[in-house]
């Protein structure tokens, strides 16, 4: 456990040391300040397009984050040789692997808050109402893709390089959140053969639709009931658990 | 192999999507001059990849109009809420539309009615979390799908919608005239050729501004430049109607029942200008100032 901690110490301090997080803080504020700051013929009280260009911008940003960091893990400790004396230590390859996300999950949700509490700061002083449900929702479910995002760089990384992996990541992210509702309807409508496909597919796919509050914050719809907000978590549980055996089974099986 | 710098990454793109966006006038102005053969490819690409982006702003504009919730075809007949500018009757259609349908829920159901999903726990969640519902911005909201009207027409500055669009909200809906007629008249510095943008001038001096002359300028030369390009005889009527009207606002009467005449040329079997041109013809023969359309 301690071994565990220590190597999630290390990716933790990784993403405080780089400047990465710090120049997308910055360009977060200046972004929302400038959408805050721009008026439209006079008119008083349009700050939708605020919330809405500014949730998809903290939702990039830490995306963007989470994926770079999670990715580079295993492939540069392999690159480096620095993996030799990290399993010459009192650690397992399952701890290395368990460690690793860890850290990267931890050091996506630092990130995440900062660029939260930025959104939020923009958020009240746009003049919207106090949605706190939706508002601590919206920060729950955006910790949750973190915590799915990187399990899936940590998991693509035990077999792809860096620039496979965040590609690929990146584009799972992409094609789930645009084309999730499009293989809902596909399974619900489809018949025989087709809907088993349909149905794997969509079962296979992370879901990252189930975290994207967007539309609901900005236009004040209200919050999730509970029972939903308790599934995405199950949901995000099993599925990350599952890419997690994969990940240890995977590097305990390679060749280093 | 080093991953980019996630910072960098992003701030070539932010700076790239920037560059793309204030392609400015000049370049504007060297493409109209040219047939689009001798344009060069990279240029019409990226020509039509700001037309795209210029239109899906629109998009987002509709969306903003339902709550954020999908467009729903059935209920505006295959077009979008926001295009019923073209219409003399937008408002009454609009608020006749939101006493029946202000708050409705929309879901894929079975063939027996059960909703979709019900047995399936993952598309349970997915509806869930995703907004059905679907709800009409009212009042001062609807200022809301101002901001990207106005950036569609930015990204655009030839993309004539977003400014007949953004003029028919400022204007007939949020009760801004002088901004819609403003920003009308900054379209037509790059598209001083657009029949609707000069029909859409007209008829807010008409409509709003009472000011006949200045419409039947703007009116006159939106019907000249129609009968240069494809428009189909409900866009002649609605140029024709509001020039009509600014003619009878000038006293020229005969000229004014000359165009309702034309109208009922386009519309064979319609009668109500027939009173209309009655009246205009009697109130010539007592001195009307007008004359007949050569």
């Amino acid at each position: 456990m301690v071994g565990i901690a220590a190597v999630a110490k290390g990716v933790l301090l990784e993403i405080v040391r780089k400047k990465d997080m710090y120049v997308l803080l910055i360009l977060l504020g200046v972004s929302m300040a400038l959408l805050s700051a721009q008026t439209f013929f006079g008119l008083e009280n349009v700050s939708r397009y605020v919330r809405d260009l500014g949730y998809s911008l903290m939702t990039l940003f830490s995306l963007v984050v989470a994926v770079a960091l999670s990715a580079r893990q295993i492939p540069e400790e392999v690159e480096r040789r620095t993996v030799y004396p990290l399993l010459a230590k009192p650690i397992s390859r399952y701890g290395i692997i368990v460690g690793k996300y860890m850290g990267a999950s931890l050091a996506a949700i630092l990130s995440f808050s900062c660029f939260f509490a930025v959104y939020f700061f923009f958020f009240r002083i746009s003049g919207a109402g106090g949605e706190w449900g939706l508002l601590g929702q919206s920060y729950l479910l955006g910790i949750f893709s973190l915590l799915m995002t990187a399990a899936i760089a940590v998991f693509f990384s035990t077999f792809l390089t860096v620039s496979a992996n965040v590609t690929l990541s990146l584009l799972l992210y992409f094609f789930s959140s645009a084309f999730s509702g499009q293989v809902r309807d596909l399974v619900i409508s489809s018949k025989g053969w087709a809907s088993y496909a349909a149905g794997s597919v969509y079962y296979l796919i992370p879901h990252y639709d189930f975290y994207d509050l967007r539309i609901r914050i900005t236009h004040g719809w209200e919050a999730l009931p509970v029972w939903a907000v308790f599934s995405v978590s199950a949901y995000t549980v099993v599925y990350i658990s599952f890419l997690i055996y994969l990940s240890v089974r995977i590097f305990s099986r390679r060749q280093l | 192999m080093r991953v980019p710098s996630a910072a960098v990454t992003i701030a070539w793109a932010l700076s790239i999507a920037v560059l793309a966006s204030v392609i400015d006038a000049e370049t504007r102005s060297f493409l109209s001059s040219k047939d689009m053969s001798e344009v060069p490819a990279a240029w019409q690409i990226l020509g039509e990849a700001r037309s795209i982006v210029s239109n899906m702003s629109i998009l987002q504009a509709d969306l903003y109009l339902h709550g954020g919730a999908g467009h729903f075809f059935d209920e505006h007949e295959g077009g979008l809420a926001i295009g019923k500018s073209d219409s003399h009757d937008a408002h009454e259609d609009h608020e006749d539309h939101e006493d029946h349908e202000d708050h409705e829920h929309h879901d894929i159901s079975h063939d027996n009615g059960t909703p979709a999903g019900l047995f399936n726990p993952l598309i349970r969640i997915a509806d869930a979390v995703a907004v059905t519902e679907h709800k009409h911005l009212s009042g001062k909201e609807e200022a809301e799908i101002v901001p990207w009207l106005y950036f569609s027409a930015r990204i655009d500055p030839s993309n004539t919608t977003a400014y007949t669009l953004t003029s028919y909200w400022l204007a007939d809906r949020l009760g801004r005239p002088k901004e819609a007629l403003a920003f009308l008249k900054q379209g037509l510095k790059t598209n001083a050729d657009s029949w609707e943008l000069n029909a859409e001038t007209g008829r807010i001096y008409q409509q709003y501004f009472k000011a006949p002359s200045a419409a039947e300028r703007y009116l006159e030369r939106a019907l000249f430049l129609m009968g240069k390009t494809g428009h189909d005889k409900f866009q002649e009527r609605y140029v024709l109607t509001w020039l009509a009207e600014a003619k009878e606002g000038l006293g020229k009467h005969l000229e004014a029942a000359d165009d309702y005449r034309r109208i009922e040329a386009l519309f064979p079997r319609t009668t109500v200008y027939r009173d209309k041109i009655e009246r205009l013809e009697d109130l010539a023969g007592n001195g009307g100032r007008g004359s007949l359309r050569k």
